[in-house]
């Protein structure tokens, strides 16, 4: 159906990556270009602004579109699937590294380049599927090939044992229900965090202690770093340019953790998985918030404490639902786990205990948002109490036992992918045993 | 020494524009706010205009709870049957 959409100036570079994925270059998506910003003016003057582009509008509506429009925005007639391209480079590694740079293909950090040797050994047994598709990667929408995510892997420094981890990530992240084209686009400081279980995390050297979240473990940084150049290069998103990140935070790097040794089951477990199955695990989160607890030595006083820390109104959870996850260090889940809890008797206890009064709210937050996005807390009639949870419900905690020795856990906000979307590894990460 | 591209050219698109809707006709307009502050106030705006020109005559409105999710298939669904949708992308 004919569709007129309207953007601001600074969101036309993500405009054209998503109406390319749509397969509808921009000059047959009609779009009128308004300046940046109209959601922070008031709402009679955003209104208002609308007036001198009513002639405009009528044009675009019954205006004709060039047939030949169609071809714009496509670079050559390409089946979806192709080999990639195989480029002859005179020079050091320096001269590979600029040139895919200029291309906008690299994050910040130097990259191994990519010889055919290299990406034959990261794809391994999986090189007869080299064009088999996993998925199309957003904004732009590219389909994303093996053999283009082995290129992402050696770019990133993964070694070729992690390989497995790096597809089935890519397909954990390509799912639906993962919402990467809002993670990859947003304003929200979102990243997603890779949670491996199982064998394979261990055996591929996926580390889940000391500096669990610090970049000093080569397979839990670099793993997530195919990750970004993934969404960097076939995604067609770079900071600014269709990543509209506000800030962004350290995890847009790219991480894939594992959990350590817990008093709980892990993540894939609580999850329906056999222990000795391995899985890749997705969610998306933002940047991390140190819970510092040294003092407590019992389970009430030391969930209390995590309770009233995560309660904040800032806390993106708390305004868009869902829920967060909590990283317990291996000192706090014993103590935790000591006094008999379960995982699901810690969530519960923090859905009851970690709530906020509605007047912590700004009332255009409660109207423009809470309301909208969780009317069950918003509205009087609905929560006599007037308090909000940190949570929608105790099942939409996460948790996760991960880090070395210490009294510190970790809060993650969670945004869009709230949830974790698991996959299985199997023996080449394409899930099949 | 040879080295591998990391993605293959985009396909040629094929699509085709949608028919613009008749000059003259009086359109069912679907109204899809992404839930941004204000931005039901810009196509609202919109349609008001239209409207005043003779050229909307009915509206179908629908909100997105948070922007970054995609549209429902029953809001899909119902927008499908407008003769125009009027739409409004980020901040």
């Amino acid at each position: 159906m004919p569709t007129l959409t309207f953007v601001t100036d600074a969101f036309v570079p993500l405009a054209e990556r998503v109406s390319a994925s749509l397969d509808l270059p921009m000059p047959l998506l009609r779009t009128q270009v308004l300046p940046h910003a109209i959601s922070s003016e008031e709402r009679s003057a955003a209104y208002e602004a609308m007036a001198g582009y009513q002639d405009s509008i009528e044009q675009a509506i019954f205006a004709p579109v060039a047939a030949d429009a169609a071809a714009d925005g496509a670079t050559a007639a390409a089946p979806a699937n192709a080999p990639l391209e195989r480029i002859e480079i005179d020079g050091d590694e320096e001269a590979v590294a600029d040139l895919y740079r200029s291309r906008g293909w690299l994050d910040g950090l130097p990259i191994v380049p990519p010889t055919e040797a290299r990406v034959e050994r990261m794809l391994g047994p999986l090189a007869s599927q080299r064009q088999r598709q996993l998925g199309k990667v957003p904004p732009k929408g590219r389909p994303l090939t093996l053999e283009s995510l082995a290129v992402c892997a050696v770019l990133a420094g993964c070694a070729p044992a992690t390989f497995p981890v790096v597809v089935a990530a890519a397909r954990a992240m390509l799912r639906p229900e993962f919402n990467l084209l809002g993670i990859n686009t947003t304003t929200n400081a979102a990243a997603p965090l890779l949670i491996a279980s199982g064998p394979i995390a261990n055996a591929v050297g996926i580390q889940g202690g000391n500096d669990v979240f610090g970049a000093f473990h080569r397979a839990n940084i670099t793993i997530g770093r195919a990750m970004r150049l993934m969404m960097i290069a076939v995604g067609d998103c770079r900071p600014g340019d269709g990543d509209m990140a506000t800030q962004g935070q350290g995890m847009k790097a790219g991480i894939c953790i594992t959990e350590n040794t817990s008093p709980w089951e892990h993540l894939h477990v609580e999850l329906g998985c056999r222990a000795d199955e391995s899985t890749v695990a997705a969610i998306s989160v933002t940047a991390q918030f140190n819970l510092l607890d040294f003092a407590s030595r019992n389970a009430d006083d030391l969930l209390g404490m995590i309770a009233r820390t995560i309660s904040t109104p800032g806390m993106q959870n708390a305004q868009l639902g869902y829920g967060p996850v909590i990283v317990f260090g291996i000192e706090h889940a014993r103590i935790l786990a000591a006094a008999g809890l379960t995982k699901a008797d810690v969530k519960r206890r923090l859905f009851e205990e970690a709530r906020l009064p509605l007047s912590a709210f700004s009332p255009e937050t409660v109207d423009d948002v809470l309301k909208v996005r969780r009317p069950q807390w918003a509205f009087a009639e609905r929560n006599p109490s007037g308090v909000v949870p940190m949570a929608d419900a105790p099942g939409d905690f996460t948790l996760l036992v991960a880090g070395g020795e210490g009294q510190h856990s970790v809060l993650l906000p969670t945004f869009l992918a709230p949830r974790p979307v698991l996959v299985k590894v199997g023996k080449d990460g394409l899930g099949g045993e | 020494m040879k080295f591998v591209l990391p993605v293959a050219p985009m396909p040629v698109s094929q699509a085709r524009p949608a028919p613009r809707p008749q000059p003259g006709k009086r359109l069912k307009v679907g109204l899809l706010h992404n839930g941004k502050p204000n931005g039901d106030a810009i196509i609202q705006s919109v349609f008001d205009a239209l409207a005043v020109r003779g050229i909307a005559a009915d509206s179908v409105s629908h909100s997105k709870p948070q922007a970054g999710e995609p549209l429902s298939a029953a809001m899909l669904e119902e927008l499908k049957h407008c003769d125009l949708v009027v739409t409004a992308l980020a901040n």
